[in-house]
């Protein structure tokens, strides 16, 4: 119980255990389905826990904070915002055996299937994260440790899908409904990459850096630009320059200012859109 | 060079540690600003993000794009990305070079974010800096339909910027007063995303409530338009007749992203009994697309709809392609549309038919089978086993009777009943039963599995295990009471699209025949025949009897996707190949699937669960893969095939039993361990059941029926333990009188 997130979770989690409905084993899982789309720029994870009627009411009962038995827009709202935190920290991803960090995409979304009432019902709460992997593979092993609501036995499925050239198998056909896990245990997924992503460029130079390595532009470097925009010259010189201020501004005109760097780490898909350069 | 000021940077938002120095030192700074963006942050500022920006720019880009246009889209996702990674860069970083770099990112992003917003032509100004709050809108605002958003400025004064979001769904209390509330800073600017839910068709006057700290919130009015609807005519034509047809039905606004009911979807809510998800939105455990929740439709649809793009998804079982098209929406106009699923398979025309043998739902009218039987046609699956339910205590998903004559049929598509009891969670498992004349469920020795496998038998009917994929519910304990002896005939190795085969195997390998099958378990599973098992019926015309025959010969395969066909020899899954001595068995197995989702496709022959040879689709658009080789019978085994596809889905099929006379097919060399597993399991058994009677004898149960009758049934359980217990050392004296016998055929 060292995490931080877990007297949240657990709380939710334990709270309105006589709500319980009768012993139905089907009606007391938290089915996790994890769908892992791996591209070259980035990996993105989409869990969907659908609460089944045990979990559900229990969740349901924690939104419902003035306790008049129906949930509304708000209640759900500060149930979310209450949680968010504490589920990010119980999802993460490992590549290779590293650690990679797993950013939440959009907030997370509940579905409370047409169904604002508390009680046993079934509602889904769909999480969303991405991670900028450094290089992957081929061979090499994705796992994502799930770690949500470890008390309630789970239905796991995993979802895989490669993007960019890329070739994804999820793991070997396994137990998916595991047995409650232990405190402090997460539920696996695995997956290995059959063939690595293509690394693309979409737009020529459009290129971004490594995470963390923020280029700072070479001082050299600035002064050489600056002598080649700024002096008259040579012909040769006379079309470098304007190649280089066309590069300049479509550059500008992407928002991809900082490329300029010297420090390209890494080459990767630029967020801009595609736009080829005339050169 | 240029020098970015304090004020230059507030106006992009960005709070300035105010001890902290500022300079620009490089040219990166000036084309920055050249640009109108922020970036070249000073080396000792310590940026921190404007309030509630990364929420906003999360729902600005996921939930209203809609707001910049389509073609801004891909630049709201990426500036999304990008201030949540660095936002999480700079949370993170150690040290203050790490934090500069996070700053500069988030800047450059938050700068970029504050640029779009600014520029976009929806944006409504409310200047709350003066006596009176003053809205600049020049007359209602036109919303694309009855979900949308507003973006608002909201000047209150001063400096600084921030960012917040709302949601008001007008359908949900008080909707009368049509209150949009939004948090906002108590001064500078703040951008305001108030997304809307359910509005009403025509003119509606708002009331956006502007909150601030330490002040009083105020209100100001603004009538919004929703345009009238159209009409959308859908018709979902079976490929088969080119007539219209239930199907599985999506309707999905482009504008948010936001799901609608179609007008004649079905809710099975009543049939359910209150059990699992009772919604008619069914998300199937299908990959992609297909995991969003469709709509069974009996027939056309017709129904009045918001303007705008909506896509429309329909899919009619794993044999057809699911299609998904856009269509427009104008105000007072009809649009049709007519979607005809493609099949890329044909399964019957191969003889094999499909079947879910694990389906929940009360049939107690003919509208209540007509309901059902919708949504079997829409899901192409041709029989469906309605179980209904039981445990110790009751029974649920009532049906009006059992056998042939309580069958229900639609031509090729037919509802028979069925059950799932004895179910016992915490001890024994679930099992079913299909082609019974009547439910049987006897509480007084609810535990004795084996009695209602024989009744069941006695009816001429199949029974089986649920959950066999899982091993959920401690199934394996029955299994191994009860397989040996051959009182079950299939085994659910497929469900939720997950193939389980590690108890499955475990049984095969010590030798005992198993049919592979499938359930979907609606309403907990997604959808009906999300997976499904095929029963081989060859030439015959397909009837429920048919079907049920061909199934309990074993020819069968279960899938969420690929379809199979395997053979050894002439053998078919699910038949013997005895064989009087040792020769080459010629296998040839072909799995494929469809080629727009399934690609590739890797197929495995497995020959004691072990995989003896691999194929896969070469081609990626073609996702076919084929094996033909030979294999030495040596002294007999089991060998099957399954399939893996790209998109996830699987595939396996029945094994076919190779037996060389005088010997089992089982794993020989494996057996210590597998017996070791199944006296392990039967070890369970006595301890549940001792500790049940130490429970009762202690008066501990209390209301407990469940165990109190676990432990008044304990003895005739523990004979059964007792009978496995001889059967599996039968079987080890089989081993050691087979053992001379194989060693002689290795050599």
């Amino acid at each position: 119980m060292g995490n931080p997130a877990w007297p949240l979770i657990a709380g939710l989690a334990l709270g309105g255990l006589r709500e319980s409905t009768a012993h139905e084993p089907l009606a007391a899982c938290v089915q996790h389905r994890l769908q892992l789309t791996v591209g070259a720029r980035y990996i993105d994870l989409t869990l969907d826990l659908t609460f089944f009627e045990e979990w559900s009411a229990r969740e349901r009962r924690a939104m419902d904070a003035d306790g008049d038995g129906s949930i509304t827009r708000p209640e759900s709202e500060s149930y979310l915002k209450k949680l968010a935190p504490a589920l990010a920290q119980q999802v993460t991803l490992r590549v290779a055996g590293r650690e990679l960090e797993l950013v939440p995409l959009y907030d997370p979304e509940l579905d409370l299937r047409g169904n604002r009432q508390t009680g046993p019902a079934h509602h889904r709460l769909r999480l969303w994260f991405f991670a900028s992997p450094a290089a992957l593979r081929a061979g090499d092993e994705i796992v994502v440790e799930d770690g949500l609501w470890p008390q309630a036995p789970a239905i796991a499925t995993l979802q895989v899908e490669g993007r960019d050239g890329c070739a994804i198998e999820p793991g070997p056909p396994g137990d998916p409904g595991f047995a409650p896990a232990l405190p402090g245990q997460a539920r696996l997924f695995h997956a290995r990459c059959l063939k690595a992503p293509r690394v693309r460029r979409e737009g020529r130079g459009a290129w971004s850096v490594e995470r963390g390595a923020w280029p700072c532009p070479h001082p050299l470097l600035i002064l050489i630009l600056i002598l080649i925009l700024i002096s008259p010259g040579p012909r040769a010189a006379l079309r470098l320059r304007s190649r280089l201020r066309l590069r300049l501004r479509l550059r500008l005109r992407l928002g991809a200012v900082s490329t300029v760097g010297w420090r390209f780490a890494t080459l990767r898909r630029s967020h801009a859109p595609r736009v080829p350069l005339p050169l | 060079m240029k020098t970015m000021t304090r004020s230059g940077l507030r106006a992009f938002g960005f709070r300035i540690s105010p001890t902290r120095p500022l300079f620009a030192p490089g040219l990166a700074a000036a084309l920055a600003l050249a640009a109108g963006a922020p970036t070249g942050w000073p080396a000792e500022a310590t940026p921190s993000l404007p309030s509630g920006i990364v929420d906003f720019a999360g729902r600005l880009s996921h939930n209203h794009w809609y707001l910049l246009g389509a073609e801004q889209r891909p630049e709201l996702e990426a500036l999304n990305r990008e201030l949540r990674e660095a936002q999480q860069q700079s949370r993170k970083a150690a040290d203050e070079t790490a934090q500069r770099a996070a700053g500069e990112r988030l800047a450059v992003a938050a700068g970029r974010l504050l640029k779009r917003v600014k520029s976009c032509p929806r944006l409504l100004r409310v200047d709350l800096a003066g006596g009176r709050p003053v809205l600049a809108a020049g007359g209602p605002i036109a919303l694309p339909g009855d979900s949308a958003a507003l973006l608002i400025e909201v000047r209150a004064g001063g400096e600084g910027v921030s960012y917040t979001t709302s949601l008001a769904d007008l359908s949900q209390p008080p909707g009368e007063s049509s209150l949009v509330a939004l948090e906002a800073a108590p001064g500078g600017t703040t951008f305001a995303l108030a997304g809307l839910e359910h509005v009403p068709i025509g003119r509606t006057t708002l009331t956006l409530e502007f909150r601030r700290p330490g002040q009083s919130s105020v209100r100001v009015p603004l009538d919004v338009t929703t345009p009238a609807p159209g009409r959308l005519k859908l018709t979902v034509l079976s490929d088969d007749t080119g007539k219209p047809a239930p199907a599985m039905v999506q309707l999905l606004s482009r504008t948010d992203g936001s799901s609608r009911q179609p007008g004649n979807g079905l809710e099975f809510a009543p049939q359910f009994d209150k059990q699992g998800n009772t919604s008619g939105a069914r998300a199937a455990n299908l990959p992609g697309p297909l995991h969003e929740p469709f709509w069974c439709v009996p027939g056309p649809v017709d129904m009045a709809l918001a303007p705008g793009t909506w896509q429309l998804g329909a899919r009619r079982g794993v044999e057809h392609e699911a299609v998904f098209q856009e269509v427009t929406i104008r105000s007072g106009q009809t649009t049709q549309a007519v979607i005809r699923p493609r099949r890329w398979v044909d399964m019957r025309r191969r003889g094999w038919w499909s079947g879910d043998d694990h389906v929940h739902c009360r049939i107690l009218s003919h509208d209540d089978a007509q309901r059902l039987l919708a949504w079997v046609e829409a899901e192409d699956i041709h029989l469906a086993n309605i179980v209904k339910m039981g445990d110790i205590y009751r029974t649920y998903f009532e049906q009006r009777g059992f056998g042939p004559n309580y069958r229900v049929a639609d031509g090729d598509y037919v509802l028979t009943p069925g059950q799932e009891c004895p179910r016992t969670h915490d001890q024994l498992g679930h099992v079913l039963a299909m082609d019974t004349t009547s439910m049987v469920r006897d509480t007084d020795h609810y535990y004795l599995y084996d009695q209602m496998f024989d009744a069941v038998h006695g009816q001429g009917g199949l029974t089986g295990y649920a959950h066999v994929n899982s091993g959920n519910f401690h199934v394996h304990r029955d299994m191994s009471l009860n397989v040996p002896r051959a009182k079950a005939d299939f085994a659910e190795i497929l469900q939720f699209n997950t193939l389980g085969t590690d108890l499955y195997y475990d049984f095969l390998n010590l030798g005992c025949k198993l049919t592979a099958s499938a359930g979907s378990d609606v309403p907990w599973g997604g959808t009906i025949g999300e997976v499904r098992a095929y029963a081989f019926l060859g030439e015959k015309a397909f009837s429920a009897d048919a079907w049920f025959a061909a199934f309990r010969t074993g020819r069968t395969f279960t899938t969420s996707g690929p379809m199979l066909e395997f053979q050894v020899d002439d053998a078919l899954p699910g038949d013997e190949l005895r064989l009087k001595s040792d020769r080459l068995l010629q296998v040839r197995a072909r799995a494929w699937g469809d080629p727009k989702r399934m690609a590739p496709l890797r197929l495995e022959v497995v020959r004691h669960g072990v995989v003896i040879r691999t194929a896969e689709s070469a081609d990626p658009p073609r996702a076919e893969a084929r094996l033909d080789f030979t294999v030495d019978a040596g002294a007999g085994c089991w060998l099957a095939a399954r399939a893996y596809a790209g998109d996830g889905t699987s595939a396996h099929t029945t094994p076919v039993y190779v037996v060389r006379e005088g010997l089992r097919f089982w794993k020989f060399d494996g057996l210590a361990e597998l017996l070791a597993k199944r006296l392990a399991s039967l070890a369970e058994i006595e301890q549940m059941v001792a500790e049940a009677r130490r429970l009762d004898a202690q008066g501990q149960l209390g209301t407990d029926r469940a165990r109190k009758q676990l432990a008044w049934q304990g003895d005739a359980l523990l004979e059964r333990v007792a009978l496995a217990r001889q059967l599996y050392e039968d079987l080890t004296r089989v081993a050691e009188a087979e053992r001379p016998r194989r060693a002689s055929l290795a050599h």
